[in-house]
């Protein structure tokens, strides 16, 4: 296909994976797609989760799924015809998991293949990879070039966030680091592992941190990625991780550097 | 108020109380472990190697040989346990009896024989009933 200047350099490919689940691997492959498209880049996003599919539900796409990655995979239908555009924004896409099969229905190769068929037209694909470390982690790490560890400042979550960096880095993938639902005044108060504590024991570079915020939870039930709501700080951050992937030096907001009168806005609830 | 005021100005120092110290350091230990990541197979043929090594040196009960980690103050050791028998000469293959304490009669032996041989050539007759003597004291 013919592709316009822009796009003729081919896409970075990224897999968004955790190991523990439930920890926003889906949440944020959607609202970082949802960001990057709202700057301008054509963003493609996989949902890898064959049999438990959820990137379709958090972007409110879930009516519009005709084929999927599988079908793409056996040939089924065009690889054109598989990819949905969104509601919001006609930068961003979704190729969908398929729901009946399960994760041994594709190989790694069979994944690769599929991804070969949008590299030309857009400039970044966001694989959603499932949970654990097994086949469909496997298929879902299978085309990238760089894996974005998403955690929460928890010990479980940690713990197999650092097991996960070990595989993906044997894997010659580049390494970034999401810190999600982090709670500042929990960290003042000695109750939760800071931002800079959790860096110290992954060691791995820090792409972005998301506070706790319930607005995540209205745009997840109205399937809306939190970006598109400008009163969100949890949509700012993702704002600023999606122009850090784009190469801006954004400063990392931490709990030492909230300045005063955020500070003060935060305690009097503003 | 006051509090309120201390709350509004309070430094950005953040607490190391509080459950935070429990999860890292318990963290701190798994992680560990976990990146050390020895498998049953590969802690198997770990001890089965540190086994020989040992056995090159000392004598010991294979069965006894223990491999555990140890935590402490932020620093994990490895501890290895191996209950020595006795200890095995390289050269001989051959085992070394602790040395008896205090004279021994063959020592004795040995050294009033020695005149009692020399004195046996210069005169049989003379010798002869002191050689008994000690026969019968050995």
């Amino acid at each position: 296909m013919a592709g316009q200047s822009n796009k003729r350099s081919e896409s970075q490919v990224i897999v968004v994976t955790s190991g523990k689940g439930g920890v926003g691997k889906t949440t944020t492959t959607a609202t970082l797609g949802a960001a990057l498209a709202l700057r301008g880049k054509r963003t493609l996003v996989i949902d890898a989760d064959i049999g438990l599919r959820n990137l379709d539900v958090i972007l409110g796409l879930e009516n519009r799924i005709v084929f999927n990655l599988v079908d793409v995979s056996k040939e089924v239908c065009k690889p054109s015809q598989a990819i949905i555009k969104s509601k919001k924004s006609a930068n961003l896409y979704l190729l969908p998991a398929s729901q009946t099969d399960d994760k041994d229905v594709v190989s790694e190769d069979d994944v690769r293949r599929v991804i070969d068929n949008y590299r030309q037209e857009f400039h970044f694909i966001l694989v959603d990879s499932p949970a654990g470390i097994e086949q469909g982690f496997r298929n879902a790490c299978a085309a990238a070039d760089k894996a974005i560890i998403v955690t929460t400042p928890e010990v479980s979550a940690i713990r197999d966030a650092d097991r996960v960096v070990g595989l993906v880095s044997a894997k010659g993938l580049d390494t970034l680091l999401i810190i999600n639902r982090i709670d500042h005044d929990l960290v003042k108060r000695g109750d939760m592992l800071s931002v800079k504590d959790v860096q110290d024991i992954l060691g791995i570079e820090l792409l972005g941190v998301v506070e706790r915020d319930d607005s995540i939870i209205v745009a997840a039930n109205c399937g809306e990625p939190v970006v598109y709501n400008p009163r969100s700080r949890a949509g700012q951050s993702f704002d600023d991780i999606a122009r850090r992937l784009c190469g801006e030096k954004i400063p990392l907001v931490t709990e030492n550097n909230l300045g005063f009168w955020s500070r003060l806005s935060k305690r009097l609830g503003v | 108020m006051v509090g309120f005021l201390k709350k509004l100005f309070s430094g950005s120092a953040e607490g190391d109380s509080g459950s935070k110290a429990a999860a890292k350091s318990r963290l701190h230990f798994v992680l560990v472990q976990d990146r050390a990541g020895l498998s049953s197979d590969e802690l198997a043929r770990f001890k089965k190697e540190m086994i020989e090594v040992i056995e090159r040196y000392f004598v010991i009960d294979p069965h006894a040989f223990d491999v555990s980690y140890k935590h402490e103050q932020q620093l994990t050791t490895l501890q290895i346990n191996s209950p020595i028998l006795v200890r095995r000469l390289e050269s001989s293959k051959r085992k070394i009896e602790a040395p008896q304490v205090g004279p021994s009669k063959g020592e004795a032996k040995t050294e009033v024989t020695n005149p009692e041989i020399k004195g046996k050539d210069a005169s049989k007759s003379a010798t002869i009933p002191k050689d008994e003597n000690i026969a019968s004291a050995g």
